[in-house]
């Protein structure tokens, strides 16, 4: 072959290729092809108030794992978002007017490690079925006022645990 | 039901509300070991975020999708796999670990194998610095949740504490 006829041959074969890269690249992304890469089995991005209980409960994670403060403290307080990171590589954290639904009065005493560690009570004695939810609660998970109470009083009779104002109140 | 179980009940999957009286369960199911070292990593284990996938007290359970073994691994009988199979062997490396200088002091601790519990101290000191990806079942399917590098995040005595709770596992 001559070395003009290469030159051409080249140029030629070049423009081929490209057009033929061109094409499966478009092919790829249009069909959808690369969402079907492989991921990771948790999502990279997510926003911190729109946890789902159910989706880390059906995985095994226990309660206590992420809610290690209501063992230790007498409040519950909420998993850090450090926390979330672990398995997550970026959380969206809460805005600052972000509250939780919970909030206890400040007349009321109460605390969980005394339930949970002394007490030996189990988390959805108090707070129900929390293992199926699939958003954060928009209500607390355990009843306001005289209907919180009275599920309170009427554990305690159970177990013959004070029932005593002060007690509980301050 | 004041039932004895292997976990305490906020450690196992949750289940309906029941009527009767409340459900026993307590916090940390290991008898306090009394040793200092053991009750800072016990406490470091479940604050930091190592009982999210490990389990409570290490009892593993956690599921990982497509993981080759399915489940995140269990850390509570972490003595054999350091090869201490007596409960004094255990106490000396908990000992050494309290100090902060096992590696220096194996080879005069009188441990039998004392090169394989060092190499094996060694080997999961790296790991949990260094964190390590989770091999996949399905080489095409999602990759599973990999164990985090815990280099910025605890300090070396930090490590050896927690190392020192998981041992006491086996006491």
């Amino acid at each position: 072959m001559r070395p003009e006829k290469l030159g051409t041959s080249w140029v030629l074969g070049g423009a081929a290729l490209a057009l033929v890269l061109g094409v499966l690249g478009g092919l790829w992304t249009s069909s959808g092809l690369e969402k079907s890469l492989p991921a990771s089995s948790v999502p990279a991005t997510v926003a911190y108030t729109a946890f789902s209980h159910r989706k880390h409960t059906t995985l095994g994670i226990a309660c206590g794992a992420c809610h290690f403060q209501t063992y230790v403290e007498a409040w519950a307080g909420l998993p850090s978002v450090e926390l979330c990171r672990l398995c997550h590589r970026s959380v969206e954290a809460p805005p600052a007017s972000w509250e939780p639904a919970t909030r206890l009065p400040g007349h009321v005493f109460f605390s969980h490690r005394r339930h949970t560690v002394s007490g030996g009570i189990s988390c959805e004695r108090c707070h129900g079925e929390v293992q199926a939810w699939d958003a954060p609660p928009a209500e607390p998970s355990f009843p306001r006022g005289m209907a919180g109470m009275n599920r309170c009083v009427a554990c305690h009779r159970i177990v013959g645990a004070s029932t005593d104002c002060l007690s509980c109140h301050r | 039901m004041w039932a004895s179980v292997e976990l305490p009940a906020w450690a196992r999957p949750l289940s309906a509300p029941t009527a009767g009286p409340p459900e026993r369960s307590s916090a940390f199911p290991t008898t306090p070991s009394g040793l200092p070292n053991v009750e800072r990593g016990r406490r470091l284990f479940h604050t930091v975020g190592c009982a999210v996938c490990h389990g409570i007290d290490g009892a593993g359970g956690v599921r990982n999708p497509n993981y080759v073994r399915d489940t995140i691994p269990a850390l509570d009988r972490l003595a054999e796999r350091m090869l201490l199979f007596e409960k004094a062997d255990v106490q000396t490396v908990i000992e050494g670990l309290a100090r902060h200088d096992l590696p220096d002091t194996l080879p005069q601790s009188g441990l039998p194998r004392w090169p394989v519990v060092r190499a094996q101290y060694e080997s999961l000191r790296n790991l949990i610095w260094n964190g390590n990806p989770a091999g996949k079942r399905d080489p095409r399917g999602p990759e599973p949740i990999p164990m985090p590098a815990w280099k910025d995040r605890l300090s070396s005595e930090d490590v050896d504490d927690i190392l020192a709770f998981l041992l006491s596992r086996s006491l």
